[in-house]
């Protein structure tokens, strides 16, 4: 046992679990903390994080997964361009499944559309490059992690004057989303553990206006479980009083407080901040990210011209709800049912940093 | 050190398990830098090697940690403040038992 991993050390986290229930005991009211990324989802699930909290900590899950907040319209906006002859799609993969009202991406490929499951927007420009007499549009998703390298990829494109390559924009913005959800008095969130990876990006600046402004403390995060523990004791000890409202940083070792300059340097190059459609919580101004007027020939939906019409989501179907941290996967009926991996019915399911799938995985009771 | 930091962490067993590395879009994970040229760089993670992007991040050396999203550099790995987080665990646990 020479390699013990001590992120994951099980004498550290049982010493940080007995802090949090001293902690816990001193506030007596009951605490709700949102942690906004879905791989925070997906690790607190795997280790069984939640079962060992005190009965008045409850961990519940924001709009962290980039695949379930992308609107129907997004998805059907693919479907459509898939379905024009001459083009191909190039998407991350769990893109590839969701379901919109008619169809799904998987479901087209399987009707001889082209699409291509790829790991990195480079590999999408890469298939662009060898596929010179089709047109190659990537499915730009995620938050400010990927923004900056979709978007140092539409910089390539240009530089090496590759024209049959273009991206459908649904890049989007992680605090305005967290702001959406404490706006008025109806919310029930008392902290937030922030983003690991987004806050590489954005540093901690951004997060200051919850502790400032509404007296939220926010603690950015890294993934493994005694990280995580941490983050939910810095938390209580600011919530019960002992420490200062803030933003703090437990995942020192990847986020710096500035964050990454560079990046945000190329994605404010080559995208304009606008409003932008999440599943479940509608338009939040200044949330989502469009394609520069410079780079205008490589948007997809500058030279497309799409005409969508507007799709439902299913009836019955919580994913909305669970984005928003007002229901769990188990208030829905379709859950484990009717709807599972296999079968997804929302996106909540289909993605691997889906709340619905991380329940699926973990915490089916 | 680092190398024990890194074996057998979260990020990598989500990895492993994820059917299709591309699926998880903000997942990150430390690559250790074999060799630089230019804008790009080979890194090692766990006997897979890949050329990764570096220029969203400055003065990448052979040896060092680069946290890696679909295909970029993002972030290098910040050894001293690793250190100083495991040394807080350590004071943590001593303090309770």
């Amino acid at each position: 046992m020479k390699h013990i991993n001590k992120f994951g050390d099980a004498d550290i986290a049982k010493a940080l679990l007995s802090r949090i229930y001293m902690e816990a005991k001193s506030i007596k009211k009951a605490v709700n903390l949102m942690e906004v990324c879905g791989t925070h989802t997906m690790a607190i699930s795997r280790y069984g994080l939640r079962g060992l909290l005190p009965e008045n900590i409850k961990l519940i899950s924001g709009p962290g997964c980039p695949v379930c907040v992308s609107p129907n319209s997004f998805i059907d906006k693919a479907i459509a361009i898939s379905k024009i002859p001459g083009m191909r799609i190039a998407t991350f993969g769990d893109m590839y499944r969701v379901p919109s009202a008619m169809s799904s991406l998987e479901k087209e490929h399987g009707c001889g559309a082209s699409i291509d499951i790829v790991y990195s927007p480079l590999d999408a420009l890469e298939i662009a490059r060898s596929h010179s007499n089709e047109k190659v549009v990537f499915l730009g998703v995620g938050f400010e992690t990927t923004a900056p390298l979709v978007a140092n990829v539409i910089k390539y494109a240009k530089m090496s004057r590759i024209n049959n390559f273009m991206v459908l924009a649904g890049n989007k913005l992680i605090p305005p989303a967290m702001e959406m959800l404490v706006r008025g008095t109806r919310h029930s969130i008392d902290g937030f553990i922030c983003p690991g990876h987004v806050s590489i990006v954005i540093g901690a600046k951004p997060y200051e206006i919850f502790p400032k402004n509404y007296g939220i403390p926010c603690v950015i995060s890294g993934f493994e479980p005694c990280d995580i523990l941490q983050s939910i004791l810095l938390l209580l000890e600011m919530i019960s009083g002992k420490q200062r409202n803030e933003v703090k940083i437990q995942y020192s070792r990847c986020v710096a407080k500035k964050g990454n300059l560079t990046a945000r340097k190329i994605m404010n190059e080559a995208f304009d901040v606008v409003d932008s459609e999440w599943r479940g919580i509608g338009i939040i101004p200044s949330s989502g990210l469009s394609i520069k007027e410079q780079f205008k020939e490589y948007d997809a939906e500058c030279v497309l011209n799409l005409d969508v019409k507007i799709s439902r989501d299913k009836k019955g179907c919580l994913c909305g709800d669970v984005l928003k941290g007002l229901k769990t996967p188990q208030d829905c009926v379709f859950f484990a049912k009717k709807c599972t991996p296999q079968h997804p019915v929302g996106p909540c399911m289909v993605s691997s940093e889906g709340t619905c799938a991380a329940y699926y995985a973990y915490e089916r009771r | 050190m680092t190398e024990e930091l890194l074996r057998d962490s979260v990020l990598l067993r989500i990895l492993r398990t994820n059917p299709n590395e591309g699926g998880s879009m903000c997942l990150a994970v430390p690559m250790k830098v074999i060799s630089v040229k230019g804008k790009k760089a080979f890194a090692d993670l766990g006997g897979v090697k890949r050329e990764i992007d570096i220029s969203l991040v400055k003065n990448i050396k052979v040896g060092d940690y680069i946290i890696v999203h679909a295909g970029f550099a993002i972030q290098k790995l910040n050894k001293k403040e690793a250190l100083n987080t495991l040394e807080l665990f350590k004071q943590i646990k001593n303090e309770t038992y």
